[in-house]
C-alpha cells in the first residue's frame, strides 16, 4: 500500500510544483497573458498540493500500520515535518484569506524531498536513541512541530527576499490580489511567535532527556548536532527580541529564519547520516 | 424607408483637440439639439456621445452616407464650425462599420488609453439622456445593450483594463504591493505642484486617511491642503513629517535632492525599521538614490514608474487584439439581428405584393372565367398562384441568404426589390413601430 501511495504523492508533488512553476510564468512583466490563466494555475496548483498533501498523509499512516511512526526515526521526522508545513501553508492561506502561490511553490518541492527521505531512509535504524520515554516522545513531537513552523517561517521569508529584491531593482510589476510585503513579514513575524515557544520547549525536553540517559557525558561526538539546534533556537529568540527592542524586520530578519532552517537542516543531516 | 446604423463624428484620432472643444456638448445642448436633429435629418433613431476625446453621433435612418453627411452639417451650424473643416476631420461609418465602431467604442478599444474605464460610463449616459430624451428605438436599444454586454466581457474576460496607466496610479498600485491597504497608511507630499495634486488624488481615493504637504511656498502648499484634506506643515518640519509618513511622493523644483542619506538614515532610525516607499517625481531628482542602501527603504523615481507605464500598455495592446475578437462576436451577434429585421418583414410584403396581384387579376378575369365551374376555377387558382411562387422562389432564396452574407449584399438586394416591385415599406414600418413600443416601455431595464 505504501509504494501506490508514495509513487502517486510524488507525482502530485511534482505536479504541483509544475503548475505553479506556471503560474510565476506567466507572470512576467509585461506579458499579455489573462489573469483567468494565472487564477486558473494557482487554483490548480492549490488543488494539486491539497492532494499531494492527502497522499503524503495516507504514505505516513502506511508506514504507522508497519510500525514506522512519524518519531521513529529522523527521516521519518522529516517526511512528517514536510507534511505539517504542507497543512500550515493551507491554514495560512485559508487564515489570511490571501494567496501565496510562491509559498506553495517553495514548499512542493521541500514536502516531496521530505516525503522521499521518509520513505527510502524511514525504516527506524538499530542504534538510534530509545525513544521511549515520555519525554523523548514530547522532544521528538514539539521538535517536529517547530521544524514544520520553521519550514513555513522560512519558506515566507524566501518569498518576502523574492519580492524585496525585485522591488528594489524596480522589475516588480503589481499585481490585484497578491500579498503585499508587509503582509509577508507579518505573517513571517507571525509565525516566528509560534516557532520560538515551540523550538524552547522542545529544547527544555532534549536537555531533559540527555540529563535522563546519563547527562552530557553521554552526548560524545553529537556536540555539534546541540550546537546546530541551539543556534536555531537562538536565531528565532533573536528575531523576537531585536524586532520588539530595535524594530529589526524585513531583509535581515528574512535572513536570518533562513539560517535557523539551515541549522535545524544540519542537525537532521547528522541524524541522518548517523542513522 | 429602411434602418440604416450610422456613426459620425471626430474624435481623438481624427480631430485636434481645438476642433473636439469647440463641438463638445453639454448633458442639457444634447438634450435641446437630440429631438431637433432627429426631426430636421429624418432620423429613426439618434444618440450623441460627447466626451474630452470624441463628439459622436449614433443614429439610425434611410441611406446612412446622406444622413452621415447632413449630420455634419447640423453639427457644424450648431457649434458654428466650417463644414469643410468639420469634414475633413470626421468620420462616417455605416453597417457592419458602425456597429463595430459603436462596439469598439464601448469596450474602450477606441479610447486613447486602451482599457480605460470611463468611456463605458460615458456612452451609458449618453444612452440614458437619449432614451429619455426619447430619440432611442429598437435598433439603437439593441446595439448599445449588445455593446454594453460586450464591453463587459472584456473586461472580465481579458486583461485589458490591468495595469495602471498613468505615473501617479502606478505609485498607488506599488505602495499597495508594500503596504497592502492604504487606509491607516500615512502619506507626505513634498511639494505642492501639479503632479503632487494628481498624487494627492489617487492616493486620497486609495484611502490614505492621513495625508501631509510640506512645500517651501506655504500658500501653495494651503491651497492643496483644502483641495485635498490633510494638513500643511512647514519646510522645517520635513524630517518630522518623514518619520510619520509611510508614502512619501516628492516633485519640488529643487536642483539638489532635498532628501538624502544622513536624513533617511535618521528617520529611519526612528521609524524603528517600518518601510517607507519614496517616490521620486521631480527633475531634477528630489531623493538622493544613496537612501537605498537603507534597509526598508524603496524608491522609484520617474523613469522607474514610467517604464511600469510603459509595460502595462504594451501588455494592454497585446491584450486588445483578445478583446476585438470579444467585441466582434457581439458584432456579429447584433448584425444577424439588424439583418433579420430588414429582411423578413420584406419577403412577407414582397408576397403580400404578389398574392395581391394575383387576386386582382383574377377578380378583373373573372367575367372570362365564369364559363368555368369550381372545380376549374380552382385549378386556373392554383396554377396562377403557382406561377407567382415560382417566379418569387429565387428571389426570396436570395434574399434569405443574404441576410447571413454580407450586409451590404442584403440592404442592396431590399433597394432593388423596392425599386423593382414598387414596395413602400408601409409594411415594414408597421413592423417597426410595433417593435419599439417595446423597448421603448421596457428599455430601462434591457440596458441597465
Amino acid at each position: 500500500m505504501l509504494y501506490p501511495l508514495f509513487i502517486l504523492a510524488a507525482l502530485a508533488y511534482g505536479a504541483t510544483t509544475f503548475l505553479y512553476g506556471t503560474n510565476s510564468s506567466t507572470a512576467s512583466p509585461g506579458s499579455p497573458s489573462s489573469s483567468g490563466v494565472r487564477e486558473r494555475s494557482r487554483r490548480a496548483g492549490d488543488i494539486s498540493l491539497a492532494i499531494a498533501g492527502l497522499l503524503h498523509t495516507g504514505c505516513v499512516g502506511a508506514q504507522c500500520v508497519e510500525g514506522d511512526h512519524p518519531f521513529a526515526s529522523v527521516f521519518l521526522v522529516v517526511s512528517f515535518a514536510a507534511l505539517s508545513a504542507v497543512l500550515g501553508y493551507f491554514v495560512v492561506v485559508v487564515a489570511l484569506r490571501k494567496n501565496v502561490p510562491s509559498l506553495g511553490a517553495i514548499l512542493a518541492p521541500v514536502a516531496l524531498i521530505g516525503l522521499v527521505l521518509g520513505v527510502l531512509f524511514g525504516e527506524p535504524a538499530s542504534n538510534h536513541l530509545a525513544a521511549t520515554s515520555l519525554l523523548a516522545k514530547s522532544h521528538i513531537g514539539l521538535a517536529t512541530a517547530g521544524i514544520a513552523l520553521l519550514t513555513l517561517a522560512a519558506g515566507v521569508a524566501a518569498v518576502y527576499l523574492a519580492m524585496e529584491r525585485r522591488l528594489r531593482q524596480k522589475i516588480f510589476r503589481p499585481r490585484p490580489g497578491g500579498i503585499s510585503l508587509l503582509g509577508l513579514d507579518r505573517m513571517h513575524h507571525r509565525l516566528i511567535l509560534l516557532v520560538t515557544p515551540v523550538l524552547t520547549l522542545a529544547l527544555v525536553t532534549g536537555v531533559l532527556w540527555i540529563l535522563q540517559l546519563g547527562g552530557p557525558e553521554m552526548l560524545g561526538p553529537r556536540w555539534l548536532e546541540l550546537a546546530a539546534g541551539g543556534a536555531a533556537w537562538l536565531a528565532s529568540v533573536t528575531l523576537l527580541v531585536t524586532r520588539a527592542a530595535f524594530g529589526m524586520r524585513g531583509r535581515q530578519a528574512a535572513g536570518l529564519t533562513i539560517i535557523a532552517l539551515l541549522s535545524i537542516i544540519i542537525v537532521l543531516s547528522f541524524y541522518g547520516v548517523r542513522g | 424607408m429602411s434602418d440604416e446604423l450610422l456613426a459620425v463624428g471626430l474624435n481623438h484620432r481624427t480631430a485636434p483637440v481645438e476642433l473636439r472643444e469647440r463641438l463638445a456638448a453639454s448633458g442639457e445642448l444634447v438634450v435641446q439639439a437630440l429631438p431637433d436633429m432627429v426631426r430636421q435629418l429624418e432620423l429613426r433613431e439618434a444618440m450623441i456621445v460627447s466626451t474630452c476625446n470624441r463628439v459622436e453621433v449614433y443614429a439610425v435612418g434611410p441611406s446612412w452616407s446622406r444622413a452621415g453627411g447632413r449630420v455634419l452639417d447640423y453639427l457644424g451650424r450648431v457649434h458654428r464650425v466650417e463644414g469643410e473643416v468639420l469634414r475633413s476631420h470626421a468620420f462616417i461609418r455605416g453597417h457592419d462599420d458602425a456597429a463595430r465602431h459603436i462596439f469598439r467604442v464601448a469596450a474602450s478599444l477606441e479610447s486613447m488609453v486602451v482599457g480605460e474605464p470611463q468611456i463605458l460610463g460615458q456612452v451609458k449616459d449618453a444612452f440614458d439622456l437619449a432614451r429619455r430624451t426619447g430619440t432611442i428605438g429598437a435598433v439603437l436599444d439593441r446595439c448599445l445593450t449588445l455593446a454594453f454586454r460586450g464591453a463587459k466581457r472584456v473586461r472580465t474576460e481579458t486583461e485589458i483594463a490591468r495595469g495602471a496607466a498613468s505615473v501617479p496610479s502606478v505609485a498607488v498600485d506599488l505602495a499597495r504591493s508594500i503596504f497592502g491597504e492604504l487606509r491607516g497608511c500615512g502619506a507626505l507630499l513634498v511639494g505642492a505642484g501639479e503632479m503632487a495634486q494628481q498624487s494627492g488624488v489617487y492616493l486620497k481615493a486609495a484611502g490614505v486617511t492621513e495625508l501631509a504637504v510640506v512645500n517651501r511656498s506655504q500658500a501653495r502648499g494651503e491651497a492643496l491642503v483644502r483641495e485635498l484634506g490633510g494638513r500643511y506643515a512647514d519646510w522645517g518640519q520635513l524630517e518630522l513629517e518623514l518619520r510619520r509618513a509611510d508614502i512619501v511622493i516628492s516633485s519640488t523644483g529643487a536642483s539638489q535632492p532635498v532628501i538624502d542619506r544622513p536624513l533617511m538614515k535618521r528617520v529611519m532610525r526612528a521609524r524603528r525599521g517600518a518601510p517607507v516607499f519614496l517616490v521620486d517625481i521631480a527633475v531634477p531628482r528630489d531623493v538622493d538614490p544613496e537612501v537605498t542602501r537603507l534597509g526598508q527603504v524603496f524608491l522609484y523615481n520617474i523613469d522607474d514608474l514610467q517604464g511600469i507605464v510603459h509595460d502595462n500598455m504594451r501588455s494592454r495592446v497585446a491584450e486588445a487584439e483578445r478583446a476585438a475578437d470579444l467585441v466582434e462576436e457581439e458584432v456579429a451577434g447584433f448584425v444577424a439581428w439588424h439583418r433579420s429585421r430588414a429582411i423578413g418583414p420584406l419577403i412577407r410584403e414582397l408576397q403580400q405584393h404578389a398574392k395581391a396581384i394575383v387576386e386582382a387579376e383574377l377578380e378583373r378575369a373573372s367575367g372570362k372565367l365564369a364559363t368555368l365551374d369550381k372545380t376549374q376555377l380552382k385549378a386556373v387558382q392554383r396554377v396562377v398562384h403557382g406561377v407567382v411562387q415560382k417566379m418569387l422562389h429565387r428571389p426570396m432564396t436570395q434574399l434569405r441568404a443574404a441576410s447571413s452574407a454580407q450586409q451590404r449584399v442584403s440592404y442592396d438586394l431590399v433597394e432593388a426589390c423596392e425599386v423593382l416591385f414598387e414596395l413602400r415599406g408601409e409594411q415594414r414600418e408597421r413592423e417597426a413601430a410595433a417593435e419599439e413600443a417595446v423597448p421603448a416601455a421596457a428599455g430601462v431595464e434591457s440596458s441597465s
